[in-house]
């Protein structure tokens, strides 16, 4: 998984009821346009997040994508991004482990 | 925010030319979705200069035109126009284009901010006033003249140094009004911007001089070939 993949997932998943528009992922996952949409796109195609067009309450602005995540994006962040945690843990222990035949 | 048409208007642009890129089924969806979000980054409370605003607006305008033209994705796959093979280095120059000219427009600010302070808040008399804007008056006319003659490598020499003038003045006439530093180190950064002014004039002067010989030369030279060829045609009809 990418690190920024991860980001994504965890501003998904910081309220993960809440509908997130692009620009406000790209402030809270501190990515840019160019990476996020696509990524967004992708997390589309694999049903892991849905997407809806909702207009804003104040007159006169456009109507806006918010995306959130659904119910199997949801488990799969949390799984996904704990494999990672944990991997991150094991990662000194295995930097510290002496090579084989080594003293 | 004055001009945000404008900059809107840009920012549709690119988008709109980003939304080129993805298959025609998403092409409307993405652009609008896309064009939404460009007011709201003008008018984003979080960002506080209006220019600081304008600026994130248009990059990611411009990120979303990278992305699109050069990031995988579904939506460069099933039938995603890909337009022709140098569309990645047609972005990648835009990128780079775009990055030069926001370092480029940061760097006007930052000089438009030093005039006027040195016109306005360090020259308190009328005196200092009036040779500031005499100065300032007398090197945009001299650098409009020579914006004006084709292909001089003067100009750029003569810009460099008026902005090296510029930059090390400034530097120490606000390093003095704010007290930071030592003054010495202020006044030798100030005097440095001088002497690279001085140097770049130098150069100017030198690169004018001589483009302006050889200009003299090359209409010599055309004057006495027509000349040449008047001749025979001239002895020719006199029989």
């Amino acid at each position: 998984m990418t690190a920024p993949l991860q980001r994504v997932l965890r501003a998904f998943l910081e309220d993960p009821a809440a509908p997130r528009y692009g620009y406000d992922l790209m402030k809270a996952a501190g990515l840019p346009s160019g990476t996020l949409y696509p990524m967004l796109a992708r997390l589309e195609d694999q049903k892991l997040v849905t997407s809806a067009w909702e207009t804003p309450q104040a007159g006169g602005e456009r109507p806006r994508r918010y995306y959130q995540l659904t119910g199997e994006g949801i488990r799969v962040a949390r799984l996904e991004l704990a494999q990672v945690r944990v991997g991150q843990l094991r990662a000194p222990v295995r930097l510290g482990r002496a090579a084989p035949g080594s003293l | 925010m004055r001009g945000e048409r404008w900059l809107l208007r840009m920012g549709e642009f690119l988008v709109g030319r980003a939304a080129r890129h993805l298959p025609a089924a998403a092409r409307v969806e993405r652009y609008q979705e896309w064009a939404a979000e460009l007011p709201v980054i003008l008018g984003d409370p979080e960002i506080k200069p209006a220019a600081a605003r304008a600026a994130r607006m248009l990059w990611f305008a411009a990120d979303t035109l990278r992305g699109a033209a050069l990031g995988p994705g579904p939506a460069r796959r099933g039938g995603a126009h890909r337009g022709s093979a140098g569309v990645g280095k047609d972005a990648r120059w835009l990128g780079a284009g775009a990055a030069l000219l926001t370092g480029l427009a940061v760097l006007l600010a930052i000089l438009a901010f030093i005039v006027y302070y040195d016109i306005f808040i360090c020259s308190a008399s009328l005196a200092g006033y009036v040779s500031s804007l005499l100065s300032y008056s007398l090197a945009s006319l001299v650098g409009c003249l020579l914006w004006r003659r084709p292909g001089g490598a003067g100009r750029y020499w003569f810009g460099a140094g008026v902005l090296a003038a510029v930059a090390g003045g400034g530097a120490a006439h606000l390093a003095g009004h704010l007290g930071w530093g030592h003054p010495l180190l202020f006044t030798l950064i100030s005097d440095c911007g001088y002497a690279v002014c001085a140097a770049c004039i130098s150069m100017a002067v030198v690169i004018v001089n001589r483009s302006a010989r050889r200009d003299r030369r090359a209409g010599m030279q055309e004057r006495s070939d027509r000349e040449q060829l008047r001749g025979p045609a001239r002895a020719r009809r006199l029989p």
